[in-house]
């Protein structure tokens, strides 16, 4: 991965990680890279793709109030209270769907998760080309199997589509050739799934 | 034999012996490209295995999916179908082969089945040269697998060896299927022949359905078909001269003879007990005497005491037989060969006697009556000459195979235990005689009697208790049902059991011109009988 491009797009950093997901903590509030993107995680990078993004105070016990009630706009709010962005925190999980192995993006999970306060970027297309020449990562993504894990492969799929290597529509079909084996025995969340790529 | 296998289509994912193997078909063919009656072949591990597709069905992995998929659902369908909606082939495995070709045939009866995931390929035409032999003097080309071109030969020694049945509804291609059986067993010389033509159809020449007539065997085997007639009248009227015309001594009639014509003479049971009496009572030449009697009020009177029958019965007995009288063909010798001797004469030189009804191809009774009389007589010289070659095996006399149109009429439930046809069939070739039937309804025949069938070309037929009865006891019978059913109304016939080592539907061997070429080729130079 070229790691001028991963300082760039770099997002923030592994707070908490296990083979299967990570979960960064964002350098800044409400910029978090968006449901569905695919992030690398370290050097060699482990990928992952964002399920949940969640922004909440740092601390457990502070209650979060209400401040705009004078003012005209969202961003003069937080103008007039910048302290804010240390207050509160954006915290992305992603769920692990492959890893590099020297020149080889392998689709699974890694031997180990990624170290904490392990450097976090948004992969690069040549990462995403590399994950969607198969599909065996799917099945990653469909473990969870609550309806929420599903927006997050529709979302990655939406946006992967306009990457794959074959053109949108026939990555589409591969796609849905391989969700549909995954979910042989559960038609209608396939279905679901499917009505939501559709152009 | 090339063993390069075929167009793949699947793999085999189930089954079993009984019900058949099911085959997922590869999703890049539609199941519209694979029909019911295909030919294929499954690479087994030691052997390959021969099979017909019996049935073809769309299957898919969850009972939602149907549900799922309407015309808004686009991305759905195009991955469902061939993936989790799928189509499942039953392939009926018959018969296997080695998985290399030796120098000999060795088609076996199939009595295993290929494991899980053997590759299911499309017959080729090596495939079915290796089943049923390359075309030769005793391997005879009746059609052509569906899609392939390819021949499919009849080991005709195989086929005359049992009673054998040609079925279909009218229209079919019955008869020029018939036509193309006996021409190839006349040609190969495995079997003399004898047709009982009730309708005109094999002898001279033939109509057929908006074409001009059709040469009937005679034309084809000038010296090789004797055409006897029945209607001698009938027969010249059509431009033929018949070889003989057929005359039946009338006292040779006998009881057993008329108790056959009960349902076409419309006689009741008493009749027939009667009949037997009138017999005992008058001698020999009872039908005469009986119908001279009938003049005399007193003889009359006497009789009736005699064989205990009441006015009533005896009259309407009078009335009933007085029409066998009128039949010209049922008189009393001239002193000329008798017609059973001169058929004889030439069954035994490995001829064909083709006898035809001429005015009489609508009445039962005159066919049913010449049908049962000669056949009884020839099976009785049969059995006779057959005992002697017991001491002598020169002697045995070349196999006989006796067509019989519209065999129900003799082997009704009813009636085949008494006709001598139900006794053929039931002894198979124990004396060299066999039984081609030719029928459009099969169910009408005793079931005992179908069962004896070793060979059966079915054409198309309609309806359903004719369907079951034809493949009734068959093995894969309930496969082969659904092949009968989506079978082509016009020349197709399924060809299944004794002398074919699997079930084949064919597309009939076109019968003209090129058919006479090739038989007259065929027996060209090779005539014994001229």
């Amino acid at each position: 991965m070229d790691a001028a491009w991963r300082k760039e797009g770099r997002v923030g950093e592994v707070v908490a990680a296990s083979t299967t997901a990570f979960t960064v903590q964002c350098y800044h509030v409400h910029r978090a890279p968006p449901l569905g993107a695919l992030v690398g995680a370290g050097t060699p990078p482990v990928y992952g793709v964002v399920a949940s993004v969640t922004t909440e105070p740092l601390e457990p016990g502070r209650v979060v109030l209400a401040r705009g009630a004078h003012l005209e706009d969202e961003e003069a709010l937080y103008q007039e209270n910048p302290h804010l962005e240390r207050l509160l925190t954006t915290r992305c999980r992603c769920l692990v769907v492959g890893y590099q192995e020297g020149e080889v993006l392998r689709q699974g999970l890694p031997p180990l998760p990624p170290r904490l306060h392990s450097f976090v970027a948004l992969a690069s297309p040549q990462a995403l080309r590399g994950l969607l020449r198969e599909t065996a990562f799917l099945r990653l993504l469909l473990a969870p199997g609550a309806p929420e894990a599903d927006e997050a492969l529709v979302a990655f799929l939406r946006e992967a589509g306009a990457h794959a290597p074959e053109g949108r529509e026939a990555f589409l079909r591969r796609v849905g050739y391989a969700l549909a084996i995954e979910l042989a025995r559960d038609v209608p969340r396939l279905y679901a799934i499917l009505q939501r790529l559709a152009p | 034999m090339s063993s390069a296998p075929g167009r793949y289509i699947g793999h085999v994912i189930g089954g079993s012996l009984a019900e058949g193997l099911a085959v997922k078909l590869d999703p890049s063919l539609s199941p519209e490209e694979v029909k019911a009656g295909s030919l294929v072949t499954v690479v087994g591990e030691g052997h390959r295995f021969i099979g017909v597709v019996t049935n073809v069905a769309l299957k898919a992995t969850d009972p939602s999916l149907p549900l799922l998929v309407d015309r808004g659902a686009t991305l759905l369908a195009q991955v469902a179908r061939g993936n989790i909606a799928y189509t499942v082939l039953t392939v009926r495995p018959s018969a296997t082969l080695p998985l290399v070709a030796g120098p000999t045939r060795s088609v076996q009866p199939a009595r295993s089945i290929p494991p899980h995931f053997a590759p299911v390929y499309l017959a080729t035409a090596a495939d079915v040269a290796a089943l049923f032999g390359e075309e030769d003097t005793l391997h005879f080309w009746v059609g052509n697998p569906l899609d392939l071109d390819a021949k499919v030969c009849l080991d005709l020694p195989l086929f005359v060896m049992r009673s054998n049945g040609v079925f279909g509804k009218t229209g079919a291609g019955k008869s020029f299927l018939t036509r193309i059986l006996l021409a190839g067993i006349l040609q190969s010389g495995v079997a003399s022949l004898l047709v009982f033509d009730m309708h005109n159809d094999y002898g001279w020449q033939a109509r057929s359905e908006g074409g001009p007539p059709v040469k009937g065997l005679k034309q084809l085997f000038p010296s090789k078909v004797a055409l006897f007639t029945v209607d001698e009248e009938g027969t010249r009227r059509r431009g033929v001269v018949p070889d003989h015309v057929v005359r039946i001594p009338c006292r040779e009639v006998t009881p057993e003879d008329i108790a056959l014509l009960q349902e076409t003479l419309n006689l009741t049971d008493v009749q027939v007990e009667t009949v037997f009496g009138l017999r005992e009572h008058l001698g020999p030449d009872w039908l005469h005497a009986f119908a001279a009697l009938a003049e005399d009020p007193e003889g009359w009177k006497r009789l009736r005491e005699a064989v205990h029958a009441d006015a009533r019965t005896l009259n309407a007995l009078y009335r009933h037989l007085r029409a066998l009288l009128r039949y010209p063909f049922l008189t009393e010798p001239k002193g000329e060969a008798s017609s059973l001797e001169a058929i004889l004469d030439a069954l035994m030189r490995g001829m064909a006697v083709v006898l035809e009804f001429g005015r009489y191809r609508d009445d039962g009774t005159a066919y049913v009556l010449v049908a049962n009389f000669l056949t009884r007589r020839l099976h009785e010289r049969y059995v006779a000459q057959t005992e002697r070659a017991f001491v002598d095996r020169a002697r045995e006399p070349i196999p006989l195979v006796v067509v019989i149109e519209e065999a129900h009429k003799f082997l009704d439930p009813s009636v085949a235990r008494q006709t001598i046809f139900g006794r053929i069939a039931r002894e198979m070739r124990k004396y060299n005689v066999t039984l081609l039937v030719v029928d459009q309804r099969p169910s009408k025949i005793d079931p005992e009697v179908r069962s004896q069938l070793g060979t059966r070309l079915v054409c198309k037929l309609d309806d359903e208790q004719d369907i079951e009865a034809v493949v009734e006891r068959a093995p894969g019978g309930k496969e082969l049902t659904t092949v009968l059913a989506s079978m082509e109304e016009k020349q197709q016939a399924l060809i299944f059991g004794h002398a074919v080592p699997v079930p084949i539907l064919v597309r009939v061997r076109p019968y003209g011109p090129a058919f006479y070429a090739a038989v007259g080729r065929a027996t060209a130079g090779d005539d014994l009988f001229g």
